[in-house]
């Protein structure tokens, strides 16, 4: 077991009638990949929003390194939202700039480095990512996969602890999907951050994970090594990772 | 029945002053927001052309007319009681005093206050508003700040533009088309309209601004809240932007009757 970083405490989370998050309890590991899997509409993005911070919780506790989020001052949240950074399942770019308008935005915004400091991360980035000739484009002139890696390059160039990503490979073909598997793998092995990726990619995503956590019906009922899922009891969790159906819908 | 109307009504109002409150806590984060941490010039500058600038030729377009209206309508209205000669100083006051600023904002709500209720509106669907909180970039900064100051910078000196052009359009009917003395209309002009006059009007287009780009910018801001049933997709926006643009055109009409009551 690794030092949790993040820990999910009883999240209860509703919207209207609907009960999303029934008793919600995870702990993400500092500098392991957690895939949390599950069925559409389980509520897996809504749970990695409570991380971030985008949408608070009903009842329960998110904590950072052991500080609960509720509890934190103004400082305390600057600094934690500066360590993490968050792939949007739609990568959320913006429009209105280029790729490196978008790539550069967290560090431009904020001031506090020097644009020949910005000008050479967002370089290396963008080198890394092989998107360098995109540079001057906008958003809507780009393909899928390379709107991905420009999301990925925003999401990395701040260099933060933790990147959560909401199901980063949604729309993609088979080729491009395992690039961006590989693409996250490699710069998680690069820079040690820690990851959680909202995915669908079964087995695959297995592959680069170290820990797997699976939602249904409001609650994770598998959490283990993700090379320990196959060897699992739970036939929810047996059907749902074999794509068999189990007749219980959410 | 008569429980649920009251129901009803009783929801009505924390609606209403829930957004009130949301209003008010928008505009003054805006305002607040835009000189820390550093002065966003630059893209208060890229909203002054947006705004400003790209408004100019509607703004011409309304006034010439606008005035040549005047002209028309006032020559003969006047020269009915023999008194022609004051043409000039019934359009520069109707243009200065209402006119002026209020044709102003509602053109520049029109074109360019449903473009900020629009844009800000699409970032919020597409999550863009939600990537901004995410790398800790304050978003009613990012979209509303330098929008407010730019409408802040805009409004007066559209509305002076207004001013100028519409009086100019009286004075193509007055004098050009209908033959009233061309130095009689100049300086009734002059000497009808003094400094209150000229302030009244700059307080009335700066309060528009004010509203037009708080309105606009809220409604799209919001536009998740605002079009709750229709879904967080582009009917949201579009709603949004349609409420940004009445509202708005409504509290400019509202708005000028009390300043008006408290400058006359």
């Amino acid at each position: 077991m690794g030092q949790p970083y993040i820990e999910l405490i009883d999240i209860h989370k509703s919207f209207s009638a609907n009960h999303v998050l029934d008793g919600v309890n995870l702990t993400i590991e500092k500098g392991l990949v957690t895939c949390i899997i599950g069925k559409s509409g389980t509520g897996k993005s809504v749970l990695i929003k409570h991380i971030i911070g985008l949408i608070h919780a009903d009842s329960g506790q998110v904590c950072v390194d052991g500080l609960p989020m509720n509890q934190m001052d103004n400082n305390q949240t600057h600094r934690f939202h500066k360590q993490i950074s968050y792939m949007f399942q739609d990568n959320a770019l913006f429009d209105f700039l280029t790729v490196w308008e978008n790539i550069a935005l967290p560090l431009t915004e904020k001031k506090k480095m020097p644009m020949d400091q910005i000008r050479q991360r967002v370089k290396e980035k963008m080198l890394a990512l092989e998107i360098s000739k995109h540079e001057n484009k906008y958003p809507g002139q780009l393909s899928g996969g390379i709107r991905k890696r420009v999301a990925l390059a925003r999401a990395l160039i701040t260099e933060p602890v933790a990147v959560l990503f909401d199901e980063p490979t949604s729309g993609l073909d088979p080729v491009r999907r395992n690039s961006v598997h590989a693409m996250i793998s490699t710069y998680q092995r690069e820079f040690g951050f820690t990851a959680v990726i909202v995915s669908h990619d079964i087995p695959q995503i297995f592959t680069i994970s170290q820990r797997v956590a699976m939602l249904d019906q409001g609650k994770i009922i598998y959490f283990g090594k993700s090379d320990e899922i196959f060897q699992t009891d739970n036939e929810t969790v047996k059907a749902f990772i074999s794509g068999k159906e189990t007749g219980k819908e959410t | 029945m008569f429980k649920q109307r009251i129901e009803k009504l009783g929801s009505a109002c924390i609606d209403g002053i829930r957004s009130i409150g949301r209003i008010s806590i928008f505009f003054f984060q805006g305002i607040c927001r835009n000189f820390v941490p550093f002065v966003q010039i630059s893209k208060i500058m890229e909203q002054v052309w947006f705004i400003g600038a790209k408004s100019m030729f509607v703004i011409v377009l309304t006034a010439i007319f606008t005035g040549m209206v005047l002209g028309l309508q006032g020559y003969y209205t006047l020269v009915d009681f023999g008194s022609e000669a004051t043409l000039g100083s019934a359009v520069a006051m109707t243009l200065i005093r209402e006119l002026g600023p209020v044709l102003s904002a509602i053109m520049i709500t029109a074109r360019a206050g449903s473009a900020m209720a629009a844009e800000i509106g699409v970032m919020r669907i597409s999550e863009q508003i939600d990537a901004l909180e995410t790398m800790d970039i304050n978003p009613v900064r990012f979209t509303f700040s330098p929008r407010l100051s730019a409408s802040i910078m805009s409004f007066p000196l559209l509305t002076a533009l207004f001013d100028v052009t519409g009086i100019f359009g009286g004075y193509l009917t007055g004098v050009v088309m209908l033959g009233v003395n061309r130095y009689i209309y100049m300086d009734r002009v002059i000497r009808s309209i003094d400094l209150a006059d000229v302030a009244g009007g700059f307080v009335k287009a700066l309060v528009f601004g004010v509203i037009v780009s708080t309105m606009c910018c809220y409604k799209g801001f919001f536009a998740h809240i605002s079009g709750a049933q229709a879904g967080q997709g582009a009917k949201s926006v579009s709603l949004a932007t349609t409420d940004a643009v009445v509202n708005s055109c409504v509290l400019i009409l509202i708005s000028d009757y009390i300043i008006t009551f408290f400058l006359v």
